[in-house]
């Protein structure tokens, strides 16, 4: 328990220096609300993702090495192109379509040890967001594991929710809903 | 004179008394039965305050009593143009006017200019006994008007009801502005529990979650994502000063107040999976409450500070448990349907308001400690974030109108539901704020 | 019937306390109506206390005084009370005196008589005997000669002289119960006499108070059905007048004593038995005055029986 009071005491001003620094979109100022363009591009969005429900037979029989050439990540037609796996409501249980996704990213990890990525959890908007945010958490984590299962080192593996945050689909339907109870798969730039 | 009779008037009473009881052949005396009755609203006059500047008044006070009143729900003022005379003075009140508009309180006042700033004078009366009920003159400043508004409706809500007011408090709430470039913009604002005089505190590119006032009123606890992940931070209101205070690999999260400011429960992950902490403000130090694999988050202080309720799926789904500050087996404490989360003590500490989930409903109730029943007050679909008003009267809490975050009011037992005022983006989190510098009529 | 009634003594005592109590009420509501139109605003400042101290500690030695006074007028009128009861007790015992002097005075004359009477009968004994020992001298002066007829003369002579004085003795005792008789006597008939108009007395009495009775239940069973259409009329207009405050508990419950001028104005409505929750009881006052002029019977003495003050229960429904 000191240890962990010490270690905070000790990172906490330069965490906090860090964080002023890094961070110029959090301004401490009473003025209303202005719209700005974003100063720092996003998380790579995923690529469209997969509707709820669809399943895996067609992403099996989609891969066609022989016309691409590169990092296979690139590949439109690769498995490794889908960086999103959905889940289903108050649920971290990876679904049978999900699988193949998550395992195709786990070889390709794998193999490119110096490859670290970023398991973005997610959730809907329903019910309380604090829930939501540890909910999100438990999905990321639930991709983490099986990745590590497959191979990847966990350094390779980071992990980070931010609960019903950032919704993909602003609606507040069972389709948008389903869009968003997800985890993202984010390689760096 | 009057002082004379009034001294005898006892006297004369018992005579009086005694005389009828004499002439009264024994009979019980008659007793008349009243039931049913209508229920609603209780009308209240609130005259236009007096002012004799020269240029418009610098504020609508009676306007701003007005709203709160009815905002309350228990009260329905009357409107300005019913009103057949506006008297400023206690002498100018024409009583039996008030009396056959059938409006039992009235409200008068004026408001002068006084050195750098202003003097609000008001009374509240009685129409039938033609008796004043509460009178007070209050010192202001131009900025401070609404705010003196809002502490006169406090006094006429206790003096008319019998429970302390709370339109003189603040909320806490953040907003979301979405970009054209599906950018979003968060704020954390400070408000007037009307939702006006809103002030930004602070701006963000990256989201913020979890507001939580300290009890003093001064500071915000809450989650910013400014670093893209979730860290707890905590800001003085008044200088902007702020400073991080939970910043563990994982989550950190849910911050709660302790009832005496010296302590913050808190969600951390950094051992594996989320699990509520005390965080001690004096040094620091960390306690660790809960145990269990599963989900444990969101603690709410027992207003005793001897106990936490907090959200956990130890038992499958999201149900709200109890367990002391100091540690121990926690008890479940909701048992109706299958998702109960964000559970928050009640000033009184017997009841807990939480978010309680039915299929694709998500709605406010509220649960008796003592009896278990649980009423929902809500009956809107994406119910978030309640938090009581100071006096336990009035919840607030997050819903969505036509695609767009709102904060609306429910009168703790569901009867009354209003919407609050509110400036641009989808607004979400509010959070009731302490009473802080009360007027006790 | 009624008028002779009306004008028993009790009658009029009843009216001169009802005319009290009037009057009484008058005043008790001169003194309230002026106190509800405050021609001074009575506003306390924030900072301020909320009632002026000063004020209320002179209103205090104000009223300290006033109580002294008061309590120094008790006593004064209970001393004088406690004199004059003094005094007629005094008066009782004097008169109690004298009469049992004239009591005594009485006995002693009889006494007096009885001895007089006895004295006159020991006089002429004696004057008997100094006789009869004269005449003794004389015959011993005879000696032997008329020894035999001397004392059978003196015996006869004894013996006429005692008869005499029993006669006598006879005499005065039937005196004294002629007397007696003729006393008892008299009493009897006055008793008597105070019996008969007693007993007439009563029976009047009773003649009237059942009278008054049979009045009474009449009055009774026609205010009866009056008191019962009135009570109906009133609860429906306090009921349509009663708004119920929002966000009370169930099962509240308030007692509000009324007091309505003969017209049925509400001149005091007051919760003698609160609720517990404030918005309940003033709602439950403001029904009551919101229903003024309350319907009441025109009959007055119904009015003034039943419906001058009564209750109203606030309550649930059922």
């Amino acid at each position: 328990m000191k240890m962990y009071a010490k270690l905070l005491v000790s990172i906490a001003p330069v965490v906090l220096i860090v964080g002023c620094t890094t961070t110029p979109k959090v301004a401490e100022k009473s003025a209303p609300v202005e719209e700005r363009a974003a100063p720092v591009a996003s998380a790579p969005s995923a690529a469209t993702p997969a509707p709820a429900g669809s399943s895996g037979v067609e992403v099996l029989a989609a891969p066609d090495k022989g016309g691409f050439k590169g990092d296979p990540l690139n590949d439109p037609a690769n498995l490794l192109s889908k960086r999103v796996v959905f889940f289903e409501f108050d649920s971290s249980e990876i679904k049978d379509d999900a699988r193949p996704v998550i395992e195709a990213h786990a070889a390709y990890l794998a193999e490119r040890p110096k490859v670290s990525i970023t398991l973005e959890g997610h959730a809907d908007e329903r019910g309380s967001r604090e829930y939501n945010l540890a909910l999100g958490e438990r999905r990321a984590k639930a991709v983490q594991q099986l990745m590590q299962l497959k191979g990847v080192s966990s350094k390779q593996l980071g992990v980070v929710s931010f609960g019903e945050e950032h919704p993909i689909a602003l609606g507040h339907s069972d389709s948008d809903w389903a869009q968003n109870r997800r985890v993202e798969l984010v390689y760096p730039k | 004179m009057s002082f004379v009779f009034s001294r005898f008037a006892p006297l004369l009473l018992v005579f009086c008394l005694c005389a009828m009881v004499l002439t009264t052949p024994v009979r019980a005396a008659l007793t008349i039965e009243i039931t049913g009755g209508a229920e609603g609203a209780q009308p209240i006059a609130i005259v236009p305050f007096g002012w004799d500047g020269p240029t418009a008044p610098p504020a609508d006070l009676a306007g701003i009593i007005s709203a709160d009143l009815h905002r309350s729900g228990e009260f329905a003022p009357m409107p300005e143009k019913n009103m057949v005379s506006r008297p400023h003075e206690g002498s100018q009140i024409n009583f039996a006017d008030w009396r056959a508009a059938g409006v039992p309180n009235l409200v008068i006042g004026k408001l002068r200019a006084s050195g750098s700033g202003y003097v609000a004078q008001f009374q509240l009366f009685d129409v039938f006994k033609g008796e004043q009920l509460a009178g007070y003159s209050i010192a202001s400043s131009e900025h401070d008007l609404r705010r003196t508004a809002h502490q006169i409706s406090d006094i006429i809500y206790e003096k008319l009801t019998g429970q302390p007011g709370a339109f003189a408090t603040r909320i806490a709430y953040i907003t979301e502005v979405r970009g054209a470039n599906a950018k979003s913009r968060y704020s954390l604002w400070v408000a007037d529990a009307d939702g006006y005089n809103p002030v930004a505190i602070l701006n963000s590119a990256q989201s913020l979650m979890s507001p939580a006032w300290s009890p003093d009123g001064t500071r915000l606890a809450y989650v910013s994502f400014e670093r893209r992940r979730p860290e707890v931070y905590v800001q003085e209101i008044a200088t902007r000063h702020r400073e991080l205070v939970a910043s563990h690999p994982g989550i950190n999260s849910a911050p709660a107040w302790s009832p005496d400011g010296t302590r913050l429960a808190l969600v951390l992950s950094k051992d594996g999976n989320p699990e509520v902490y005390i965080l001690s403000m004096r040094n620091k130090s960390l306690f660790r409450v809960t145990d269990s694999p599963a989900i444990d988050t969101e603690p709410s202080w027992s207003p005793d500070g001897n106990s936490l309720v907090f959200t956990s799926d130890r038992g499958g789904r999201p149900q709200l448990y109890r367990v002391a500050a100091s540690g121990g087996k926690p008890q479940r404490l909701t048992f109706e349907g299958d998702y109960n989360a964000h559970g928050v003590y009640s000033p009184d500490g017997r009841s807990l308001v939480m978010v309680t989930g039915e299929g694709n409903r998500f709605r406010i109730a509220v649960q008796d400690l003592s009896t278990g029943t649980q009423r929902i007050v809500t009956d809107t679909r994406l119910d978030e974030s309640p938090s009581f008003a100071p006096n336990g009267a009035i919840i607030v809490y997050a819903t969505v109108v036509n695609n767009r975050g709102v904060l609306a009011m429910v009168s703790a037992d569901g009867r009354v539901r209003q919407r609050v005022t509110q400036t641009e983006g989808n607004a979400r989190e509010p959070v009731w704020g302490p009473r802080t510098n009360r007027i006790k009529p | 019937m009624l008028k002779k009634t009306a004008f028993t003594p009790r009658a009029v005592v009843y009216a001169i306390l009802v005319h009290a109590a009037l009057i009484a009420l008058l005043v008790v509501n001169l003194d309230w109506t002026p106190k509800s139109k405050p021609a001074q605003p009575e506003v306390d400042t924030i900072k301020a206390t909320v009632v002026d101290a000063s004020q209320l500690q002179a209103a205090h030695e104000e009223y300290k005084q006033a109580e002294q006074r008061k309590q120094q007028e008790r006593e004064d009128r209970q001393k004088r009370l406690d004199e004059e009861k003094h005094a007629v007790e005094q008066r009782r015992e004097k008169e109690q005196q004298i009469k049992a002097q004239q009591k005594n005075q009485a006995e002693e004359l009889a006494q007096h008589k009885k001895l007089e009477v006895e004295r006159q009968v020991k006089l002429k004994k004696q004057q008997a005997d100094e006789l009869s020992l004269k005449k003794q001298l004389e015959v011993e002066k005879l000696k032997k000669v008329q020894e035999v007829s001397r004392l059978a003369k003196t015996k006869q002579e004894k013996e006429a002289a005692e008869k005499k004085r029993k006669e006598e003795e006879k005499r005065l005792a039937e005196q004294e119960i002629k007397r007696k008789t003729v006393e008892a006597d008299k009493k009897r008939k006055t008793d008597e006499e105070r019996h008969r108009r007693d007993t007439e007395e009563r029976a009047l009495q009773e003649q009237l108070d059942a009278e008054q009775q049979r009045q009474n239940a009449d009055k009774e069973r026609q205010s009866k059905a009056a008191e019962g259409k009135y009570q109906g009329l009133i609860q429906q207009k306090v009921k349509r007048n009663w708004l119920r405050p929002q966000n009370t508990r169930d099962g509240l419950k308030c007692t509000v004593l009324v007091r309505l001028a003969p017209s049925g104005e509400v001149l005091v409505a007051r919760v003698t038995q609160s609720s517990g929750d404030v918005a309940f009881d003033r709602s439950a006052e403001a029904a009551v005055y919101k229903a003024s002029p309350l319907p009441v019977p025109p009959d007055a003495s119904l009015f003034d029986e039943r419906f001058r003050e009564f209750n109203f229960v606030f309550g649930p429904e059922g």
